[in-house]
C-alpha cells in the first residue's frame, strides 16, 4: 500500500486538469453532424496580451514597459508585433491561418481570477449568474450533447443533460493515471460515487499511453476529433500566467515565466495542428483569459491584474491573418482607470463568431441563449470574411 | 372545543414557523423592495430567469445592471462607458517583409513534413505489402555499428504510389505504445531505386514501466550506403539503414515482400 500516494482529495483536484473533448455526435440524437469543430484554450492567470502581440507603434508602450517589452518581437505590420516564443504561431501567420483580436474583455472589470475565471467559462452577464457554460450551451444548440474526459465537468462545456466525464485528464505528481488506485477507491465507494470511479478507472486503462502535456494532449484532442465520428469541442487549460513578479528575465525581456508559458501555448497549437491532419481546414482555435495585466510594469518586473487583453486565433477556417483592433490608445487617459488596456471589443462576440462558424449557428441565437445578451454585435465578417 | 387546545398544543411550532415565513415573504410578494441594496437588486436582475419584478425595480432606481454596475450615478456612467461597443474595428493586415515571409514559409509546419521534390519517387502498378522488423545499430563498441539481437518494432509496410502506410507498433514502451504514432505520423515513399526516404516519428530509447516518458525523435529517413534497396518489380526482401543518433541508429528489415491485394 505504500505506493497509494494519490487520495481522493489529490484525485478530485485533478480532475480540474488539462484536456476537455465534448460534443460527441449520438446514434439518434444528432440530427447531422456540423462540419466544423471549436478548441478553447483557456490561459488562467490573466495573460499579458501587450507582451504577446506588443503594439509596437504606439509611442506609449516603450514609455510604459519598456523592461518588459519583448526584443525580439516579429512585425506584423507597422503597429503590431508578435512575441519570439510564438514560433509556430507566427508559420501559421505566414500561411493566413491565425490572427489575434487585441483590446478585447469579457465585460469584466473586477480583476478577481475567481470571478472572471467563471465569467469567461459561464460567459453569462455577471460571475456565477451562469450553471452552465457558453461552449456547453451552443453543443446543446447544435444538437450534440459532450463528453468530457475529466473527473468533473468544467463549467465552460456544461449544458447538455446528456454530457458525460470519463477520465481524469492528469493526475499530478503522477505520469500515467494508477487504473488500480482508482479501482480500490471505487471499492471503496457505494452507489454513485462507485460507478463514477470504476468508469474512470476503465478508461484510465484504456488511454494509459495519452501523454499529460498540453502539446500532446492537443495532438491527442485534435487525433480525437478528425475522426468522423469524433468530438466537436475541446477545452485545454494552460496555468500560470499571472506573472505579478519576474514576468520577464532581468536584463532579458524575450526570456522568463510569460515567455516560457507563450511557448506552451505555440505547442499546443502546433499540437492541435499536427492531431487534426486534414480537419484543420474546418477548424477554429482560440484563447481564452479571464483578464489582461496593467499597462506599467510594476517593481518586480511583472504587472498585476487589468482589464483588456489579446485573443489569439488560429485555424483553416480563417480567411486571412492579422491583427483585428480598434486601438485604444496607452496613453493615461486612454486606460481603464488610469491602468489598464482599456476593452473595445467585446470578446464574447469573437466566440460567438467562432461558433457561428463551426458550429453552423445563427448569430441572433448564440447571442440570445449563448452569451444572454440579445444585442452583442456580431464581428464575424473581421475573422471570417 | 376541548380538541382545540390539544391540537395547538401538537402544532403550535409549525403554525409560528408558517406565519414567521408568512411575514418574512410578504415584502416580496408585495415586491416592496425598498429595503434592499442597489447591488441586491442587481444581483437579481442578472440572476433570475423571471426578473421582470426586480428589472422594473432596477429601472425605477436607474440602475446599470445590464453592465454590471449597480451603484451610483458616476459608477453606473463608467460602467457603461466600460461595455465594448465594437465600433471602429480596424483590421490590421499581417505586412512581412519578404525574407521572414520566405523563412516562415519553408519551415515545416508538420514535424513529419519532407520535401521529396529532389527524389524519384517509385510509381506502383499495384502495391507491395512486406513484413518488417526494426532494429537497433549500436555505435558504442564498433565504428561499424552492431544490430542488436530485438526487434525495436515490428509489423507490415504498405508500399504505394501515394505513400507508405505502416501497420504495426513499436516495443519501446512508454509512449511508443500509442499506435496513432505508426499510422499518423510516419511520411515515407519509396523511391525509383527502391530506397525508403522521408520523415517519421522514432522512438530510440526504451522506457520501462515507472519511468518518465520521453516524446519521439522525429528523424529523416535518406539513402544510406549501406542500405540494400527493394527491387520494385521482383520484391522479396529489402534492408533500409538510418541514422538516429551518434551511438545509435537502426535498420528496418522488409522479408516476404509480394504484391498487395486489400
Amino acid at each position: 500500500m505504500s505506493k497509494l500516494t494519490a487520495g481522493r482529495r489529490n484525485l478530485l483536484k485533478a480532475g480540474a486538469a488539462s484536456l476537455f473533448l465534448a460534443g460527441m455526435p449520438i446514434s439518434g440524437f444528432t440530427k447531422g453532424k456540423p462540419r466544423g469543430s471549436i478548441s478553447v484554450i483557456i490561459l488562467e492567470g490573466g495573460m499579458d496580451g501587450l507582451a504577446a502581440i506588443p503594439p509596437i507603434g504606439d509611442a506609449d508602450l516603450m514609455r510604459m514597459r519598456q523592461a518588459i517589452s519583448p526584443e525580439s518581437y516579429l512585425p506584423l505590420n507597422d503597429f503590431f508585433g508578435l512575441h519570439p516564443s510564438l514560433q509556430f504561431y507566427a508559420q501559421l501567420m505566414a500561411r493566413g491561418q491565425a490572427s489575434a483580436v487585441h483590446a478585447t474583455a469579457f465585460p469584466y472589470t473586477k480583476r478577481s481570477h475567481f470571478e472572471g475565471q467563471n465569467m469567461i467559462e459561464g460567459g453569462g452577464l455577471s460571475p456565477f449568474s451562469e450553471k452552465t457554460g457558453w461552449l456547453g450551451r451552443a453543443l446543446d444548440l447544435a444538437g450534440v450533447a459532450g463528453r468530457s474526459l475529466s473527473l468533473d465537468m468544467p463549467l465552460i462545456l456544461r449544458g447538455h443533460h446528456n454530457n458525460d466525464n470519463f477520465y481524469p485528464a492528469s493526475i499530478r505528481g503522477s505520469a500515467r493515471p494508477k487504473a488500480d488506485l482508482v479501482e480500490m477507491i471505487a471499492m471503496g465507494h457505494q452507489m454513485d460515487a462507485a460507478q463514477i470511479f470504476t468508469k474512470v478507472a476503465h478508461k484510465a486503462k484504456e488511454n494509459e499511453q495519452v501523454p499529460r502535456d498540453p502539446a500532446s494532449l492537443a495532438t491527442y484532442a485534435g487525433r480525437a476529433m478528425a475522426q468522423a465520428a469524433g468530438p466537436l469541442a475541446s477545452v485545454i487549460r494552460v496555468a500560470n500566467f499571472d506573472t505579478h513578479a519576474n514576468q520577464v528575465e532581468e536584463g532579458d525581456p524575450d526570456a522568463g515565466r510569460l515567455a516560457r508559458q507563450l511557448g506552451v501555448v505555440d505547442d499546443v497549437i502546433a499540437g492541435y495542428r499536427r492531431g487534426l491532419g486534414s480537419a484543420w481546414n474546418e477548424a477554429i482555435i482560440l484563447t481564452l483569459t479571464e483578464f489582461g495585466r496593467t499597462v506599467a510594469v510594476n517593481g518586480t518586473l511583472g504587472t498585476d491584474h487589468g482589464y483588456a487583453s489579446v485573443g489569439l486565433l488560429a485555424g483553416g477556417t480563417l480567411s486571412s491573418s492579422g491583427v483585428v483592433a480598434n486601438w485604444p490608445g496607452l496613453g493615461k487617459k486612454d486606460q481603464f482607470e488610469q491602468r489598464d488596456l482599456m476593452a473595445t471589443i467585446d470578446y464574447r462576440s469573437v466566440c460567438a463568431a467562432c461558433l457561428e462558424k463551426s458550429l453552423g449557428l445563427d448569430h441572433g441565437l448564440i447571442a440570445h441563449q449563448v452569451f444572454r445578451q440579445p444585442d452583442l454585435p456580431r464581428v464575424f465578417e473581421h475573422l471570417f470574411t | 372545543m376541548p380538541q382545540l387546545p390539544f391540537i395547538y398544543h401538537y402544532c403550535r411550532v409549525p403554525i409560528i414557523l408558517s406565519a414567521s415565513l408568512s411575514l418574512l415573504t410578504l415584502p416580496v410578494l408585495a415586491t416592496d423592495m425598498s429595503g434592499w441594496s442597489d447591488k441586491a437588486v442587481c444581483r437579481l436582475v442578472a440572476g433570475q430567469a423571471d426578473n421582470a419584478v426586480y428589472l422594473a425595480e432596477a429601472q425605477r432606481r436607474e440602475l446599470g445592471c445590464s453592465t454590471g454596475g449597480s451603484g451610483n450615478g458616476d459608477k453606473q456612467q463608467s460602467a457603461q462607458k466600460l461595455l465594448p461597443k465594437n465600433q471602429g474595428i480596424v483590421i490590421y493586415p499581417l505586412k512581412l517583409n519578404a525574407q521572414t515571409q520566405q523563412r516562415l514559409l519553408s519551415k515545416p509546419i508538420d514535424q513529419t513534413e519532407f520535401n521529396f521534390s529532389s527524389y524519384q519517387l517509385a510509381v506502383f502498378a499495384q502495391p507491395i505489402t512486406c513484413q518488417f522488423n526494426l532494429r537497433r545499430v549500436v555505435y558504442e563498441h564498433h565504428v561499424a555499428g552492431q544490430v542488436e539481437n530485438w526487434n525495436m518494432a515490428r509489423g507490415r509496410m504498405i508500399l504505394t504510389t501515394d505513400g507508405v502506410k505502416i501497420e504495426g507498433r513499436w516495443r519501446m514502451g512508454g509512449l511508443s505504445k500509442d499506435s496513432s504514432y505508426l499510422k499518423h505520423e510516419v511520411n515515407l515513399r519509396l523511391t525509383k531505386a527502391g530506397h525508403l526516404v522521408g520523415k517519421m516519428a522514432y522512438f530510440n530509447m526504451s522506457i520501462e514501466e515507472g519511468e518518465v516518458p520521453e516524446k519521439p525523435l522525429y528523424i529523416e529517413l535518406k539513402l544510406h550506403n549501406r542500405s540494400q534497396p527493394l527491387n520494385i518489380h521482383n520484391p522479396k526482401k529489402a534492408e533500409f539503414w538510418t541514422d538516429v543518433e551518434d551511438w545509435a541508429g537502426g535498420v528496418w528489415q522488409l522479408t516476404r515482400c509480394k504484391e498487395y491485394t486489400p
